[in-house]
């Protein structure tokens, strides 16, 4: 075991606040009158339909099928009937294809408790990685990358260290703590398929030390036996950001404009690693996850499992929110999610928490007085101060030279800034520009 | 005499210098001198020179260029119209295809007239509007309302209405295209400044999507395509929203008529007191 000082630069120390949903059971939410499930869950093209209207489906029933090597398969996560495929909202704001599926009322709960003998010698990494883009498997940390794209490196990258995410730097969140507390052997063994899957020599669990609880449940499951490392980091935002677990964990920086691979490490979510567990030990698609469903206003916060395709409402109700309150709901953490509208949006697999806010700290923005904190405190070590006069200029060349496109949006300088700038905003708006312009070339 | 022969010395090798100078200097600008193609001067002091971009190329001078060297047509470029067309075609002996003389639409009038479910709080750009919040319970394809076309004009012909949506100044506007280009909902298109009426919503989703969200909403009712309202049948329905010709010339029962007046008059536009905004 090794205690080691976080080494990555910047970052900063938000109230947690995980004390709201922090317990060690699993709430469970009922899907509600009918799920809605959309065919872009993942980074990459979406998925194509093969359902058609009025077409009965059971618990894990295909609905999409992956159009192009970095996108996905999407399950029906219900028994039930389809209602309908059309349009509906979208955690990202807009408005995407979705099949609407009614659950059967008397439908049986199949439960799927019939664990297959599998032993990790025999298995071999190509039927790992099948299994894993069957099952639908994407980063359940927040980006939602598809898994099996990240464990077939091109050739000549080898990957020696694998790192299990378990950081959760997110304020508010719990979701990621209870799966350790709840399923610490279900993660293990995915943490070893994973292993054999990309052939790595090294497994470490990286978890941030405001976690007690799950640390010490940790510490008792006799890692080392599984050859895993426990690292318990400092916490510090971003932490979990997988470019700077990686200069936390090992002290090595991915280049710019690299990837985890550069540097020979795999980084998973532990949430993905207990997907990758139930995918080959249960046969079990990605159908349902853990969500933190928080604020101070509810009356049953706590992490919830529920199911894909879930409205907001259906879960909020459950949860004992007053819908009149107009209260802003955030999809994910606070520092990266996004604010939805209509609570008619489902949950989708990069679903970490739902959280409701009451009073939203806004400031007003004042002009820059060039203090300098924005880069102090930046991750990255961009020039923030400059971004925003070189964007409104629209120079181009400026923002490339500033490297804009290493920022990884995490929100430290809009949320360090004295003046209330909203930096990430202008830093967001600067990638989609130089984007445009690469476009245009 | 020495003083004078002091003076004169450097008198007689300035100018002896001078003389080689002149002699060396005027032998090579007939020898070197770069070949002046008259017609391309000619075709520079034609064009505008206000390099606004708006025919492809960098400036006037590279689509002057363009013209002579990889013959472009000679209709590109919307600030100078029909005249400029005349003019350059009879400079190059070609003939004047016509340049139809166009202005920058705005498809909406919502602004004030929209009702949102959320406020915006962030950058105050419809670019970051529409990057970080694609949709805050209102109208989706409408105007945004922060005004970055103004701020891209360079003529001063597209203001802020007191309704919160953009109105050009069809006199000043000479479509170059960058209001088109700066709006990220795609509510400015190019139309022929002949065209007498054009519609003033983009929305093609259902009546009650868009009642929900704006007064001045098209609702897809089909009034205006009917042979009651409209007897040359100019106006055919594509999806929800009808497709204005050019030349439609019977609109007035259909401007009266209209639930979400949504049809904009040029004589209307014309006349229209603008309320300018510092960008």
């Amino acid at each position: 075991m090794i205690f080691s000082r976080s080494k990555f630069k910047g970052g900063i120390h938000p109230k947690d606040h995980k004390e709201i949903s922090r317990g060690s059971s699993i709430l469970t939410s009922s899907p509600g009158e009918e799920v809605v499930i959309p065919l872009t869950q993942h980074i990459g093209a979406p998925a194509t339909v093969t359902v058609k209207k009025g077409d009965h489906l059971n618990v894990g029933d295909i609905i999409g099928t992956p159009s192009g090597f970095v996108s996905s398969f999407i399950h029906s996560s219900v028994t039930g009937t389809v209602k309908d495929i059309d349009i509906f909202p979208h955690s990202s704001g807009k408005k995407i294809l979705s099949v609407v599926i009614t659950p059967d009322k008397d439908a049986e709960i199949k439960g799927s408790d019939n664990k297959e003998d599998i032993s990790i010698e025999n298995i071999s990494s190509k039927d790992i990685i099948d299994n894993i883009q069957k099952a639908g498997i994407v980063g359940m940390g927040g980006a939602s990358f598809p898994t099996h794209v990240k464990l077939l490196p091109p050739k000549g990258k080898k990957i020696d260290t694998l790192i299990i995410n378990a950081a959760e730097c997110e304020p508010y969140l719990t979701a990621d703590e209870t799966l350790i507390i709840n399923n610490i052997d279900g993660i293990k063994l995915g943490a070893k398929l994973i292993q054999k899957a990309v052939n790595a020599k090294k497994i470490i669990i990286a978890i941030e030390d405001n976690k007690p609880n799950a640390i010490e449940k940790l510490k008792n499951a006799s890692l080392s036996d599984a050859g895993i490392e426990l690292n318990i980091l400092p916490t510090r935002y971003p932490q979990g950001g997988e470019k700077q677990l990686i200069e936390a964990v090992l002290n090595k920086q991915v280049p710019s404009g690299g990837l985890p691979m550069d540097t020979s490490t795999l980084v998973q979510n532990i949430a993905t690693s207990f997907a990758v567990y139930e995918a080959i030990y249960y046969k079990k698609p990605l159908i349902e996850r853990l969500t933190t469903v928080t604020g101070d206003s509810l009356k049953k916060p706590g992490t919830y499992k529920v199911k894909i395709g879930t409205k907001l409402k259906d879960i909020l109700r459950e949860a004992g929110y007053d819908e009149s309150s107009g209260s802003l709901v955030i999809m994910g953490g606070p520092m990266m999610g996004s604010p939805v509208l209509d609570l008619e949006t489902p949950v989708i697999k990069a679903t970490s928490g739902i959280l409701v806010l009451d009073k939203i700290p806004m400031e007003q923005e004042y002009p820059c007085i060039r203090c300098g904190r924005c880069i102090f405190y930046c991750p990255i070590g961009l020039s923030t101060t400059e971004i925003p006069s070189a964007y409104n200029n629209n120079d181009i060349k400026q923002l490339q030279d500033l490297h804009v496109m290493d920022c990884i949006e995490c929100g430290c300088c809009s949320y360090i800034c004295p003046a209330g700038i909203p930096l990430v905003h202008y830093l967001k708006l600067a990638k989609v520009e130089i984007r445009k312009n690469a476009r245009k070339q | 005499m020495e003083n004078v022969f002091a003076i004169l010395l450097p008198i007689f090798t300035v100018a002896g210098l001078g003389l080689v100078f002149g002699f060396v200097l005027s032998f090579a600008s007939k020898r070197f001198a770069p070949e002046i193609n008259e017609t391309e001067e000619k075709l520079f002091e034609l064009l505008p020179g206000v390099n606004c971009g708006a025919c492809g190329y960098a400036g006037c001078q590279a689509y002057g260029k363009a013209i002579i060297k990889s013959k472009e047509e000679i209709n590109k470029c919307p600030v100078g119209g029909d005249e400029l067309v005349g003019k350059i075609a009879k400079l190059m002996g070609v003939d004047a295809s016509s340049a139809l003389k166009q202005f920058a639409a705005v498809h909406c009038q919502g602004g004030k007239n929209t009702f949102s479910k959320a406020a915006y709080l962030g950058i105050n750009t419809c670019a970051g509007e529409a990057l970080t919040t694609p949709n805050r319970g209102a109208c989706e394809w409408g105007c945004l309302g922060y005004g970055d076309c103004v701020k891209v004009c360079d003529f001063d012909a597209i203001h802020m209405s007191e309704d919160g949506y953009p109105v050009v100044d069809i006199d000043k506007c000479t479509a170059c295209g960058k209001c088109v280009k700066a709006c990220p909902r795609a509510v400015i298109t190019l139309i022929p400044k002949t065209q007498k009426i054009y519609l003033g919503c983009r929305n093609p989703q259902k009546g009650k999507i868009v009642k929900d969200v704006c007064s001045h909403g098209c609702i897809g009712c089909r009034m205006c395509s009917l042979p009651k309202f409209t007897p040359s049948g100019k106006v055919k329905m594509k999806g929800n929203l009808p497709e204005i010709p050019s030349d439609w010339d019977d609109y007035e029962i259909s401007v009266q008529k209209c639930p979400g007046k949504c049809f904009v008059v040029m004589e209307d536009i014309k006349t229209f007191s603008y309320e300018t905004v510092s960008p």
